[in-house]
């Protein structure tokens, strides 16, 4: 009898440790205001009273099937869109469910895939980054599928006003339109103009356009500028910069039929890199977005970032430049550069459980075919949007100032040109990213003298793709 | 022993207390991991490139062991030789197998030397350190911040350009001309992985060898302090003997954290490429699991079970090694007690 | 400390030159083991182009509210989902909870096996050492899929319950209890009339204290450190039920988010708790709270 009672006593141990633990874990389940599940509702009833009046205000930040709900991984898009649409159209940001992973881009995706998991989740727009905008495009299933953007009522004519590029990035591999991107993320090429004065004698963002029109003039002015500043000052900061722009520049896909394709112009760039790297031309071994990245621009280490239209702001240019007290804020210009190219930029794709196909539509045309919409966006966010109507509009305003790091160079009219002049040609696969990957580092491990061919720096790009892409056909290299 | 214990006193009737003592381990660990074990056996079975995974039998296993010259056995390539991709992932493999066992080694054995002599002097009150509780406190704060909080600062402290602050500074210093690779140069990035890792770890190891110690019952120093043992001769004569249990345990979970290391070799790198230099098995199998557009569910679940099985024989040789060492020590302890 | 203080009694004298080499070792692991903290530290009061222009500082900044109140800021205009009292409440939760279960329940494993006698002793213990060396970069996924299939996804459940199997603790216990604990304390227990539960708890517990402390403060700090999992789980990021570590990571993931003083502010903010449970757990360790019953 005595054990019995010892057992028993553990037990109740036991018991209100679990009685702890619901608690703990009621408090969420409740909060979460998300019925349709069984465990929820199960915790519901186990929960206590005192969370009944959180489960309220928390039912307006969650699932509900009739909202319009959207994945995304940030809020830095979402929410300003939101609240211009709103005021413009009269809707209300209630009619709205943010599904904010709050993670890089580079593993919303694996975000996306654990919720769509649950049929039970609400998704009606999904943002997608063009690096994977492919793996859900090119996807009809019903759970983490995309519907044809004529499901919702577009039609394949309603694009024309829109930069050419940003439509075909939202094409499925069969030529399918299932996204478009309110935002053009075209690129230019940023120099400082007082070292361009000093060592070229470069007096306007014309003459130095001249000077970098093209890759061999790019190369000869990066030469002259290390000969003039004594081997000091390289023309620009990253080498991962100028493969971001100079892969701009394939004719062919990185993948035909399943075949890795190498581009005579991605041939081409392995010796370039060396002579870049080799004679200082960039900053060696520096690599983006860590500290070192932004302190270079407030030397004279570097006279040059490539920099696409987000990119002006603190979180590339004025950062670099030291923000507005900064050694070298103003003393900025962009020019198009060697090749026009975009980089980033986030597409608007329909899932296929999507349930509010009308407010899709609506939201999905205010911010890109309907001139008005993306304008009026266009001048409440400071956004280079994706309509050119629009874009003209804003580019035409005579009281449009220019920014700060820029010492008010209008730097729309120079992205105009090269959203307009961005070559589609390379095509896009989804393996682009990891492909893009794969070949910088091989020729960065190239330049620093790990192999010592071209050939052999081929070999381990080839290597590098095999090894993590198992499904492509690598017959031509055996 | 238990055993003895056990059986003189009513042997029958406290077996089931051992049952019930570890029921909830097993009932929890049934419940929640037995699946996701299962799992990972299965995957290793399983194709690449897709979450529709289709059967492979054990091609998987051929292609990181065997690779260019494996057979294909399932599959529209049945028949075929592996070719280029089973041999590229094959030498990945044997990269990321060769960098474990490197970074293990040149961190476990900094950590476990530099550990034991903290131990012993912290625990030793011959030796008069002052300030010695703080300095207790102090060391284990590395293991506070998270692996993404330090391995950024490290980035940032050890960058390889002229904005780096070490290399700055030696550069200042005149002492070096140009800046020292260290997050990308082979040696450098492994060396660093292992100050690092032996930073993160060492107050780990040392509160846990400290608490052995602190559990070693106190009348033994006192007697021996008595008879006129050194600081060295307890060390070896009681401390080392008497901690062997919590020394195995040491030794094996560093091996297990050693060899399944992931948070500093996957965070310590230059922008966002990996140093292939200091790649382990655990970030190969990460990186192939979470590709986005081409999941190697097949590739990353077979080196795991590999991974596993290593693991088990080399945790298997070190009890081994320990029991063996137990076997001596009775015999010794029942020789001293017939002298 | 009996011990220590025996020991004073015996040797006294002034302080020997390997006294101050030995000192003056320590005290430098010391400072490089703290010097990264301290950047950390410093760089969370430093503005943010001060950090990415000048880089690394030893001399705090006048920032630190700045910062937070930029982090605030951040929050409020629905930039990041960062509210630290929520974080702390959250994490903390989930941290005490598995910390507490973790170390209780290793312990009574590790007691079940290391006391008692019985016919699956060998085996049940030989598949604890066996699960413990199971990597679990893929297991890990396993659990969220199978999590999702029982609808256990937006719950602590997954997060808090499997805590109660830890396989390294239980060999940790064990083995402390091997080295230290004598199993004739159970036997005088008995002979005593008290019960297995209560020798468990009263004696074998109070008994282990370093070994339970340390386990505790391992778990505690790996458990509110941790991202991965709860990020999994908690699919659908509700802002109620977010842990300190996914807050932090809204942050840092933020490309477009410049400002390094917030950022550090942000990580800093996430330690401050864990170095306080870590303080008033390491008492155990540093007074050096050794066996209780067994010197007698």
């Amino acid at each position: 009898m005595k054990n019995f009672k010892k057992n028993l006593a553990l037990l109740a141990a036991l018991a209100c440790a679990g009685t702890m633990l619901a608690g703990c874990s009621s408090e969420p389940a409740a909060d979460n205001g998300d019925t349709t599940t069984p465990a929820a509702a199960d915790n519901g009833d186990a929960g206590d009273a005192g969370d009944a009046g959180d489960a309220g205000d928390a039912g307006t930040a969650n699932a509900a099937g009739d909202k319009l709900t959207v994945l995304c991984w940030n809020t830095d898009d979402i929410n300003p869109m939101i609240e211009n649409f709103c005021a413009a159209t009269g809707h209300t940001a209630d009619e709205f469910n943010i599904q904010n992973f709050g993670c890089g881009g580079g593993e919303a995706a694996e975000n996306y895939d654990n919720y769509l998991g649950d049929i039970n989740n609400d998704a009606d727009i999904m943002f997608v980054e063009a690096d994977w905008a492919l793996k859900y495009i090119n996807d009809d299933s019903a759970d983490k599928g995309t519907m044809a953007l004529t499901d919702i009522g577009f039609s394949d004519g309603d694009y024309s006003d829109l930069y050419g590029y940003t439509v075909e990035i939202g094409k499925s591999t069969s030529g399918v339109q299932k996204g478009l991107s309110w935002q053009a993320a075209a690129g230019g090429f940023c120099y400082r103009t007082d070292l361009a004065e000093t060592y070229l004698g470069v007096k306007s963002p014309d003459e130095m356009q001249a000077l970098v029109s093209d890759w061999d003039k790019f190369l000869e002015t990066a030469q002259k500028v290390g000969e003039a500043s004594g081997g000091k000052t390289a023309l620009t900061t990253t080498m991962a910069g100028v493969w971001q722009v100079f892969s701009a520049g394939r004719s062919t896909p990185w993948v035909v039929d399943g075949k890795l394709q190498i581009d005579d112009s991605a041939r081409g760039y392995i010796d370039f890199a060396k002579s870049m790297y080799d004679n200082g031309y960039v900053i060696k071994d520096l690599a983006q977005w860590n500290t070192d990245w932004y302190a270079a621009g407030q030397t004279d280490d570097t006279m040059g970032y490539f920099v696409s239209t987000w990119g002006f702001g603190d979180s590339i240019l004025t950062q670099a430049a030291g923000f507005d007290s900064g050694a070298t804020y103003g003393k900025w210009n962009v020019v198009v550069g060697p090749q026009p190219f975009y980089w980033g930029g986030t597409w608007m794709t329909v899932a296929n459980r999507c349930n509010n196909q009308d407010l899709v539509k609506e939201f999905m045309t205010y911010f890109t075919t309907d001139a008005a919409g993306a304008e009026s966006y266009a001048r409440f966010k400071g956004e280079y949007v994706s309509n050119q109507k629009a874009m003209e509009a804003v580019l035409n305003d005579a009281d449009y100032e220019g920014i700060g790091v820029l010492g008010g160079q209008n730097h729309f009219a120079v992205l105009n040109t090269v959203a307009d002049g961005i070559n589609m040609a390379g095509g896009i696969t989804e393996y682009d990213a990891t492909i893009k990957t794969a070949f910088n580092d091989a020729v960065t491990e190239y330049c620093r003298g790990t192999y010592d061919s071209v050939d052999a720096t081929i070999d381990a790009f080839i290597d590098n793709v095999a090894g993590s892409l198992p499904n492509l056909d690598y017959s031509d290299f055996d | 022993m238990a055993n003895t214990s056990g059986k003189r006193v009513r042997s029958i009737s406290y077996a089931k207390y051992g049952y019930l003592f570890i029921l909830p381990f097993f009932v929890v660990y049934i419940v929640f991991q037995i699946y996701p074990l299962f799992n990972t056996f299965y995957l290793s079975t399983q194709s690449n490139g897709s979450t529709q995974t289709e059967f492979v039998g054990l091609d998987n296993y051929e292609a990181l062991l065997v690779g260019e010259t494996g057979t294909i056995s399932h599959g529209d390539n049945a028949g075929n030789k592996g070719g280029r991709a089973w041999r590229a992932v094959k030498s990945d493999f044997m990269r990321v197998m060769g960098n474990t066992i490197i970074l293990w080694v040149g961190n476990f054995i900094p950590q476990i030397v530099i550990s034991l002599v903290l131990a012993a002097w912290f625990t030793n009150s011959l030796l008069k350190i002052k300030g010695k509780s703080v300095y207790k406190i102090l060391m284990y704060l590395p293991n506070i911040i998270t692996a993404a909080s330090s391995a950024a600062l490290f980035v940032m402290l050890f960058s390889e350009t002229q904005f780096g602050a070490i290399n700055k500074m030696l550069m200042n210093m005149g002492m070096i001309a140009d800046p020292i690779p260290f997050v990308t140069g082979k040696a450098q990035s492994r060396v660093m992985i292992m100050i690092i890792q032996t930073w993160m770890w060492y107050g780990n190891t040392t509160i846990m060898l400290m608490s052995g110690i602190m559990g070693i019952n106190g009348s033994l120093f006192e007697a021996a302090s008595i008879d006129g043992a050194t600081m060295t001769q307890q060390f070896f004569r009681i401390t080392l003997p008497l901690l062997r249990p919590i020394m195995l345990y040491t030794v094996v979970t560093s091996m297990i954290g050693g060899l399944q290391m992931f948070d500093m070799p996957y965070l310590y790198k230059n922008g966002t490429s990996f140093t292939k230099h200091i790649e382990t098995v655990a970030v190969f199998i990460y990186n192939h699991f979470h590709n986005a557009v081409s999941p190697n569910y097949g590739y990353s679940a077979a080196a795991s079970v590999m991974l596993f099985i290593l693991t088990a024989i080399l945790g298997a040789f070190a009890f081994a090694m320990n029991r063996d060492k137990d076997q001596k020590m009775h015999k010794r302890k029942k020789q001293n007690k017939l002298l | 400390m009996s011990v220590s203080m025996s020991k004073e009694k015996v040797k006294t004298g002034s302080l020997k030159p390997k006294d101050i080499i030995i000192t003056v070792i320590i005290l430098l692991i010391c400072v490089l083991s703290i010097l990264p903290l301290y950047i950390l530290i410093v760089n969370s009061t430093r503005a943010g182009g001060d950090i990415t222009g000048n880089g690394v500082s030893l001399i705090p900044g006048l920032n630190l509210f700045k910062n937070i109140a930029t982090l605030q800021d951040w929050t409020n205009t629905g930039k990041v989902e960062y509210n630290a009292l929520t974080g702390y409440l959250n994490s903390g939760i989930i941290a005490l909870s598995t910390t507490f279960l973790t170390v209780l329940f290793s312990g009574m494993t590790a007691y079940g096996i290391v006391v008692y006698d019985f016919r699956l002793k060998g085996p049940a213990y030989t598949f604890i050492l066996a699960v413990m060396m199971i990597p679990v970069q893929v297991t890990s996924v396993g659990f969220y899929q199978f999590m999702a299939k029982l609808g256990l996804t937006d719950s602590y459940i997954p997060l808090i319950i499997p805590a109660v199997a830890a396989p390294a603790i239980v060999f940790f216990m064990r083995q402390s209890m091997k080295s230290s604990f004598p199993l004739e304390i159970v036997e005088a227990a008995r002979i005593d009339g008290c019960g297995e539960y209560r020798t468990f708890f009263t004696i074998a517990i109070p008994m282990m204290k370093p070994a339970f402390a340390v386990q505790a403060i391992f778990a505690f700090v790996s458990n509110w450190n941790n991202y991965y999992m709860p990020s999994m789980i908690l699919i659908s990021r509700n802002s109620k039920q977010m842990t300190l570590p996914m807050m932090v990571n809204t942050i840092l993931s933020n490309d477009k988010l410049a400002d390094f003083g917030a950022k550090y502010a942000a990580i800093m903010l996430s330690i401050v708790p864990v170095v306080i449970v870590y303080l008033i757990f390491s008492k155990f360790i540093v007074e050096g709270v050794a066996l209780g019953g067994v010197k007698e």
